[in-house]
Formats: C-alpha cells, structure tokens, sequence
C-alpha cells in the first residue's frame, strides 16, 4: 500500500537536497574577471640570434679550408643591400630599394587601399632563397643595420630569411600581398612535433633557410 | 468534486475515466506552482570551461607581456615557444631587468625636443637612445651599458649558484630573453646584445607576437 503524503521521510540522510554553490559561484565570479584582466588576446613567441662574435665566422668543421659564405643583410634606410665573401662573389650584388605596395586596411568599418612605401621583405626572400640554392650547407646570416633602423624592420628582416617558403621567388606589383600570404615549406621532422609520442609523418616542420642569425654592426 | 474549472467534467462519466480526469486536475494544479530555484547548470559549465582555459593560457607566457603606449612588440611568423629565462624589457622609456628600471632610455621627437608627454612618445620619427653617461668611459662611441652589465651579471651569478645547487651535473646554460619594443633602433639593440655578451650570456632570444602574414 502506497504511503500517505504525510509519512513521506524528511530525514537529511534519504533527502534530496541540493548543493550550494554560492560559494563557488562567488570564487568564479572573483577569479574569472581577475584572469581576463591578465589575459593577452596574442601569442608571445621568440626569434633566436646569436651574439655577435669576433672575426668572420666559424669555418667549417668537415672542410678547414671551405670559407664561410659570410651572407650579410645591411639594412639602411634606403633598402636591403646583399653582401659575401668577396672571394665568392663574382658579381656585386644590386641593393634592393624600398617600393610602394597597395595594402589593404580597415578604417572606420570601411575597407581602404593605401599605396605605403615599404622595404621589399618579397625581393629579398627571393635573392636569399637563389643564394640558399646555390650554397644549400649555409645556414647563418649576418644582419647589420644602420644605427636608427628601428627593430620591427630587423625582425621582419629575420622573418624573411629564417625559412623556405612555397615559392621560390615574388616579382610583380602584388608580390606583397603573395609574399605576406605565403605559407612555409615543411618537411618531415625527426621530432615528435604534434606530441603524440611517436614520430610520424604527421611531425612537419618549416624547412629551414638560414635559421642562424648574428648581429654585427657595420664598419662606418 | 470541485474542480478548477479548467477541464470540464463531462456530465456522465465511469471509472476509468474519473481517475484519469483527476489525475489531470492534479497536473494542472502542479503546472501552476512557481519553479523559483534558478537553474545554473550552464552558467557553471561556461565558467568551467572558461577558468581551464585562461589558467592554461596565462601560464603559457611565462613573463605575461602587457602591451602599452611604451612596449607595442614586433610582429613575426615565427612559432617558436618562449622558455623561462632571465627577461630583459627594453620599453621606450627604459631597460628594465627583473621589475626594476636599470637604464632609462632617452627621447628625442623628430622636432629635436625631448620627449615629455604620452602624446611626444605616440609620434613618429622619434629618436632613442641611451645617454653616454651609462655607457663605458662615459664614451658616446661605447657599445657597452654599465649599468646593464652590473645587473646582468649579478643576475646570472646568483642563476649560477641555483643551477649548481639543483642540477651540478648539467652544464649552465646563460639564456635571455628580450621584450623589445618595436622602435627601438638598432643602436639600442646592439649595445644591450653586446652587453649581455660580455656579461656571459651566449644564447639570446628576441620575444615577438605571432601573426600569420609575413
């Protein structure tokens, strides 16, 4: 026979009751707002370069004799100018000038093209990347700048010469909108790159082009 | 019976079909009830979710850069992840080594004024730099940053001793790390990579915001 509504059983034991997350809910409250504040709504990530050291460079350790390539950026407020072991150099290198480039923007909610003129980070990818063909074991560059070239140019210099890209080579009057899209070359890495545990095919990585980078000043 | 009046009991009606309007009536006097314990079940799977995701986020950026109108960083592809190591924040108004300022760093507006309100640091064309006052021999010349060198190498010293104390069979490896801000001139940069390597570091990185466009 069913019980009568008043014989239900009140006891804490056999009750229902629920949970009072007050407390937790006013931690949350507290705790959230405090870690959004701390929050950066961007990736921090790290270029590597090497101090600058006395001399021309290491030589190599399977050949004494080899010469380094010395590759070297000078970057001055007019443009790139390539330089190298002057024994290796047949040719002098052009300097690359600045150009103007049509960049897309926002401003006010509304798309705008500005015509900038900029450093032409396309032409030089393009000589280092014909340079890294010619003398694929280099893997240093030396990045020199005139005193007053402020560090954002520097390290969009590094960007440039740090790792192969899908194409070879940009030219043309959109080659900054292709060159600012352009996506790395990978490889199969001998790294567990996705943290599987295991290396796989899975594990890419750039290839890299020359992924040491030493500050030198330039002689005036 | 009274009833609600809300289901109209038919004039002649059985048993079966009493039980069945009752049981009706008690469900319509139950729907009437006010349900006023607020439901927070969803609310507490998105702060959940939401606290998970920002502690793992926070502790990813082990010196936790806080851009302002002094420190706006460099832009780069670059996906390599930054390590603990001993921080050196160039800002544009000082070099700062472990939460202290170390240096200050001069400005001059393109105008040839020194720069004295936020709204002199936002222009464009200002000239930084470091008074030769802080550098070796007083020397303008001087790539070296006294000041700097003191501090870094206090810094690594005591680096030294912890390294030695917790891991003696492990070479000491001196790394740095340097949260620049973006128009800080090659001068700048060069005298405190020259510094730091005087002071012993050899392994040095340049902390920059990922973008995706070169």
């Amino acid at each position: 026979m069913a019980r009568k509504p008043s014989q239900a059983s009140h006891s804490e034991m056999g009750g229902n009751e629920e949970l009072n997350l007050s407390p937790i809910m006013a931690l949350l409250v507290i705790l959230i707002p405090m870690l959004l504040a701390m929050f950066n709504f961007f990736e921090v990530k790290v270029q590597a370069v090497a101090a600058p050291k006395l001399g021309t460079g290491k030589t190599s350790k399977t050949d004494p004799d080899k010469k380094p390539l010395n590759l070297t950026v000078l970057i001055s407020k007019q443009g790139f100018l390539l330089k190298q072991q002057d024994e290796l150099q047949d040719v002098a290198e052009k300097p690359i000038p600045k150009d103007t480039f049509e960049i897309s923007t926002v401003e006010n909610g509304a798309p705008v093209t500005k015509t900038v003129e900029d450093y032409d980070y396309p032409a030089l990818y393009s000589r280092l990347r014909a340079k890294k063909q010619r003398y694929p074991d280099e893997t240093t560059i030396n990045i020199a700048a005139e005193m007053d070239i402020p560090w954002h140019v520097i390290a969009r210099t590094i960007d440039a010469a740090r790792i192969q890209l899908e194409e070879s080579h940009f030219d043309g009057r959109e080659r900054m909108q292709k060159y600012a899209s352009s996506k790395p070359e990978m490889r199969t890495s001998k790294k567990d790159i996705d943290g599987d545990g295991t290396v796989t095919d899975k594990d890419q990585e750039p290839v890299p082009m020359f992924p040491r980078v030493v500050f030198v000043v330039a002689e005036d | 019976m009274a009833h609600t009046g809300r289901h109209e009991r038919p004039d002649h009606v059985d048993a079966g079909e009493e039980v069945a309007f009752q049981k009706k009536e008690r469900a319509g006097v139950r729907g009437t009830e006010i349900n006023d314990s607020l439901n927070i079940n969803s609310i507490m799977d998105i702060m959940t979710i939401l606290l998970v995701f920002l502690l793992v986020s926070i502790t990813s950026d082990p010196w936790n850069v806080k851009p302002n109108q002094y420190l706006q960083l460099a832009t780069s592809t670059v996906n390599r992840p930054p390590e603990d190591s001993l921080a050196i924040l160039v800002t544009k108004r000082a070099i700062v080594v472990d939460n202290q300022d170390t240096v200050p760093i001069e400005c001059m507006t393109a105008g040839g004024r020194q720069c004295r309100s936020d709204e002199d640091y936002r222009k464009e064309g200002n000239r930084y730099f470091i008074d030769k006052t802080y550098k070796e021999d007083g020397a303008e010349s001087s790539f070296l940053i006294v000041n700097l060198l003191k501090k870094l190498t206090d810094k690594l010293d005591f680096a030294k001793e912890v390294h030695a104390g917790a891991n003696p069979n492990e070479p000491f490896k001196a790394v740095t790390t340097i949260i620049c801000d973006r128009d800080i001139p090659y001068r700048v940069i060069a005298e405190i990579v020259h510094t730091a390597g005087n002071a012993g570091i050899d392994q040095l990185r340049f902390a920059v915001m990922r973008t995706s466009a070169r």
